[in-house]
């Protein structure tokens, strides 16, 4: 290895997670304000339990920046497999949240099986392209990952969880086009999809995602109900302004106007307490980790690096759209963690390990004078 | 094997960078449009959402009798609302309804079917609960359950003086009578307060707070006597079960001032059981001593006698040739007993009450300007002002009118063919008692607001007879009632008239048929003491059969009321030697 020790990996992009990090630590802090009795109370509940999160997702990066993403990533259909039966176990003995089943309640906490799913995929569809090398992608590896890309896709939309199933899918869409996939296939689909798409909205689409797609347009429709948020979250983000009105002193959050604002609609304390330049901060603070990724993806040595790393990049921007997406009315209400900013575990604990995928690859990228890289392992 | 990344060309990557830069450039478009340009709305709309305003309703002012007892007056009350979103939770709704259950005085199930079932919005499940049991619901913090302050009409004396005093609607207005007509001195100014509220719309306990205070109603002392009202309802539903009466008005006012102290119609309504829906009970609310007109009969021949004794054409002692007959234009009038009297003086006109007498006096002596003057001074065919709504005027034709034929004279002079409230016959027998001054009649004797007090000024409408004129009809009528011992009251001096006026009215029988039947008002007004006139008291009874004489059967109603009344004013018996024998013949 020409380069060893910790000055392998990208300071920059733990750097950047760990600053993101305390930004969610001190949102999350204001908006519980609410429902705690005391200060003290909310950094000893909400606050300590995410920085015990923060530790096991840090050692969790760590193991998997040391493994060698190409010996693991050998195994990606049998982790695939795995993460796809976590998902059908979710079906059955899940437990849900506003309507939605999306968690295995274990003892002491729970898991979101969707999260490791995302990654699992990933992987799973980097090796499959990295395997055909040369020019163009075969419209038969085309179809086929884009079926079993849909099969966690399918399983998340029917817990239901429209967000996520787009970020499969949406993932799925920039890898198979960083693999080298027609453009005319890509329009096909498109075409395809556009066609089916009343059928879907038809027969697929549940009664409140109608519903939510209805207040989308609309939100004084249902003003006390479905669009009582979407509202809520505009007036949130609009009373914020260009510099807000200072942490813990937003009316909407602190009254609790606002709903679920820890996790789904995290953006809206951000917008209303800390404005416009709070909000362009935590773009920043995205893109710088986003452009690491993609350097990172630009050196990997292989492919399978590439894409795994340009599958990451495209999984974080569709969650970071979609989540603000629904806060700011560009998107119809769908929940979706915020990366690295919503509370919980699952999402920050998934979050750091792509990051330790990330450094694994940068780990190993290429050098420049390195004359071959190291030998690829075939698809199995 | 390849060395370099192989198949897909680089530039895929950084196009997806291209692609991640649009996004994040819409994103930012979207905020910069969110926060910035349409800031100032947004921040408008958050302010308007957390401030909230809550309308504090005015306490209703009461209202009082002379003495201050309330006859109608509010009492703070809360209405209990259910949030049926939060309720929609069947567990959150039975664990709410069992506590509420006990404080509402209903079972679980009676408050979880009062929600009605539905999914959405709020729902009133009780309505005026007393303050206590309120203030003890709003302790529990109940979820979903909601509280609004509301005020609950109490009439402490029952249906007293129903159709006088009227009743509220929910909305706490009054819909009926005094209530209605006097809402707005009762209403009072509501009040306003703006308060930093959470989502479900309480307000915060430390929060921004800014209160404009209710302003109460005003408090209406009238000049009802609950006492008095009392012994007149007593009275005159004793005479209405005796005789089969279909209805009958008692008012009993004040000689000088003009004030009502007693002002009761029936049929009535009993406030409880009254159902807003049916017309026909609805039609059991109107104030009928004010609104309905009839026709007075004998007792209008006061009118005609003080016409011709102030006009100075007649005086108590002139003479007329009674035939037992008067023609006037192509009509024959005869006396109510048919009898010829010779040569008759004033006096035994009024004292007989011969139609014959009046009809010479009207007809031949006065004539019809002279007389329709006097009708017009002593207040009818207008409404007195009283203040309550749906006043009558009263009606009768003038000579001026098409209609009019000299007959009409002949009949309006022993007061058929015209029609008068019962408040203007007793208003005018007072101004005969008041020395010729007619008071507005009147029932609000004070208010008492916020602003101070106001009182009511008795006011004089107009002198339609002299004072020596007022004197010489006292003296007259004091005869007439020396002549009908029914109407003598013990203790005291007293003057008044019977009638009986003769109606032709529309019948139904029980088949629904209808036909033409003569029906009676008999009636009597008078004042007491004769000697310094306190009160001045009608009674009258509706549609009896026509064999019953007025001075028979309302006379002795008109005697013992008045006698209860003077004695419960206090006012000196100044024929005390009558008392004994009253007590006798009134047990």
């Amino acid at each position: 290895m020409p380069v060893r020790g910790w000055r392998r990996y990208d300071p920059w992009l733990v750097v950047t997670a760990l600053v993101l990090f305390g930004y969610s630590l001190v949102l999350i802090y204001s908006g519980s304000l609410g429902q705690y009795a005391t200060p003290g109370d909310v950094l000893r509940g909400p606050l300590l339990r995410q920085v015990v999160y923060l530790a096991a997702a840090l050692m969790l990066m760590v193991l998997v920046a040391r493994l060698d993403y190409r010996t693991w990533s050998g195994y990606a259909p049998v982790l695939f497999a795995l993460a796809c039966l976590g998902l059908v176990i979710v079906f059955f003995a899940g437990t849900s949240e506003y309507g939605s089943r999306r968690w295995i309640a274990l003892p002491g906490f729970q898991i979101q099986p969707s999260e490791p799913a995302k990654l699992m995929t990933i992987v799973l569809l980097a090796r499959m392209f990295a395997a055909c090398s040369g020019g163009a992608l075969p419209g038969r590896v085309f179809l086929t990952s884009l079926g079993l890309a849909a099969i966690p896709a399918m399983l998340v939309f029917k817990e239901p969880d429209l967000g996520t199933a787009i970020v499969f899918l949406s993932t799925w869409l920039g890898m198979v086009y960083v693999a080298g996939a027609r453009v005319k296939h890509i329009t096909m689909l498109g075409a395809v999809f556009a066609m089916t798409l009343p059928f879907i909205m038809l027969v697929a689409i549940h009664g409140y995602q109608k519903e939510r797609l209805a207040v989308f347009f609309n939100p004084d429709r249902d003003p006390l109900g479905t669009g009582f948020n979407v509202n809520q979250a505009s007036i949130s983000i609009g009373s914020g302004g260009l510099w807000g009105k200072g942490l813990t002193d937003g009316t909407q959050t602190q009254l609790e106007f606002l709903r679920t604002q820890t996790t789904d609609y995290i953006f809206s304390v951000l917008g209303e307490e800390l404005g416009f330049i709070g909000a362009m901060l935590l773009f920043a603070l995205y893109l710088l980790l986003l452009y690491r990724a993609l350097r990172i993806a630009a050196a990997a040595s292989d492919d399978t690096g590439k894409l795994i790393a340009a599958g990451i990049v495209v999984m974080i921007l569709t969650q970071v759209f979609i989540n603000i997406g629904v806060n700011i009315r560009l998107f119809p209400v769908t929940g979706i963690p915020l990366p690295f900013i919503s509370q919980g575990g699952s999402s920050l604990l998934s979050m750091f390990m792509a990051l330790g995928v990330l450094q694994s690859i940068h780990a190993r990228r290429r050098q420049p004078g390195m004359a071959r890289p190291l030998s690829r392992l075939e698809w199995a | 094997m390849s060395a370099t990344p192989s198949g897909p060309p680089l530039w895929r990557l950084w196009a997806l960078t291209v692609f991640l830069a649009m996004a994040a450039a819409g994103l930012v478009g979207r905020l910069a449009y969110l926060q910035v340009m349409q800031h100032p709305e947004y921040r408008a709309e958050a302010q308007g959402e957390h401030i909230g305003e809550r309308i504090v309703p005015a306490h209703r002012g009461a209202l009082l009798d002379r003495n201050g007892f309330p006859l109608a007056t509010s009492t703070d009350t809360w209405d209990v609302a259910v949030d049926l979103k939060i309720w929609a939770d069947s567990a959150v709704a039975t664990r709410a309804a069992e506590r509420l259950g006990p404080l509402l005085g209903r079972s679980t199930g009676e408050v979880l079917a009062a929600t009605g079932g539905g999914l959405e919005g709020t729902v009133t499940i009780a309505r005026q609960v007393e303050y206590e049991a309120g203030r003890q619901i709003a302790k529990l913090g109940l979820p979903g359950v909601l509280l609004d302050s509301t005020s609950r009409r109490i009439y402490p004396e029952s249906d007293t003086a129903a159709a006088l005093i009227g009743f509220t609607g929910r909305d706490g207005h009054g819909l009926t009578g005094l209530e209605q007509d006097l809402d707005t001195t009762l209403t009072g100014t509501p009040g306003r307060l703006w308060f930093e509220r959470d989502v479900l719309g309480n307000p915060i306990a430390f929060g921004y707070r800014r209160e404009e205070p209710a302003i109460s109603g005003s408090d209406v002392l009238l000049t009802i006597d609950r006492t008095i009202q009392r012994m007149a309802e007593r009275e005159l539903d004793d005479a209405i079960k005796k005789t089969k009466a279909s209805g009958g008005t008692i008012i009993v006012q004040d000689v000088q001032t003009g004030a009502i102290l007693a002002m009761v119609s029936r049929p009535t309504f009993s406030r409880e059981r009254l159902d807003l829906d049916d017309p026909k009970q609805m039609e059991l609310v109107r104030n009928r001593a004010v609104t309905d007109q009839y026709e007075p009969g004998s007792v209008f021949k006061l009118v005609t006698m003080a016409a011709g004794i102030d006009s100075g054409k007649v005086n108590p002692n002139t003479s007329y040739l009674d035939t037992g007959q008067a023609l006037v234009g192509e009509r024959v009038f005869k006396n109510w007993d048919l009898s010829t009297n010779g040569p008759t003086t004033m006096t035994t006109t009024l004292v007989r009450s011969l139609n014959t007498g009046t009809v010479w006096l009207a007809d031949k002596v006065l004539g019809a300007e002279t007389f329709y003057r006097y009708v017009r001074a002593f207040g009818f065919g207008r409404p007195t002002g009283i203040g309550i709504t749906g006043e009558a005027a009263g009606m009768y034709r003038l000579p001026t009118d098409d209609a009019w034929y000299r007959a009409d004279l002949a009949s309006n002079s022993f007061g058929q063919g015209i029609t008068a409230t019962p408040l203007q016959m007793v208003n005018m027998v007072s101004a005969l008692a008041n020395g010729g001054k007619l008071m507005r009649p009147y029932v609000v004797q004070e208010v008492r607001g916020a602003d101070g007090n106001r009182r009511t000024e008795p006011e004089v409408l107009g002198r339609p007879i002299s004072e020596a004129s007022a004197r010489t009809m006292q003296q007259m009528m004091r005869e007439v009632l020396l002549a009908n011992t029914f109407a003598h009251v013990p203790g005291y001096t007293a003057a008044g008239k019977s009638g009986t006026a003769y109606v032709p009215t529309l019948v139904t029988n029980t088949k629904g048929d209808a036909y033409m039947q003569e029906v009676t008002i008999p009636s009597y007004a008078g004042y007491a003491p004769a000697t310094n006139p306190r009160i001045a008291v009608l009674v009258k009874l509706d549609h009896l059969g026509t064999s019953d004489f007025g001075g028979t059967l309302t006379a002795p109603i008109f005697a013992r009321l008045s006698q209860g009344i003077l004695t419960y004013l206090r006012v000196p018996p100044d024929r005390p030697e009558t008392l004994a024998q009253g007590r006798r013949e009134g047990q």
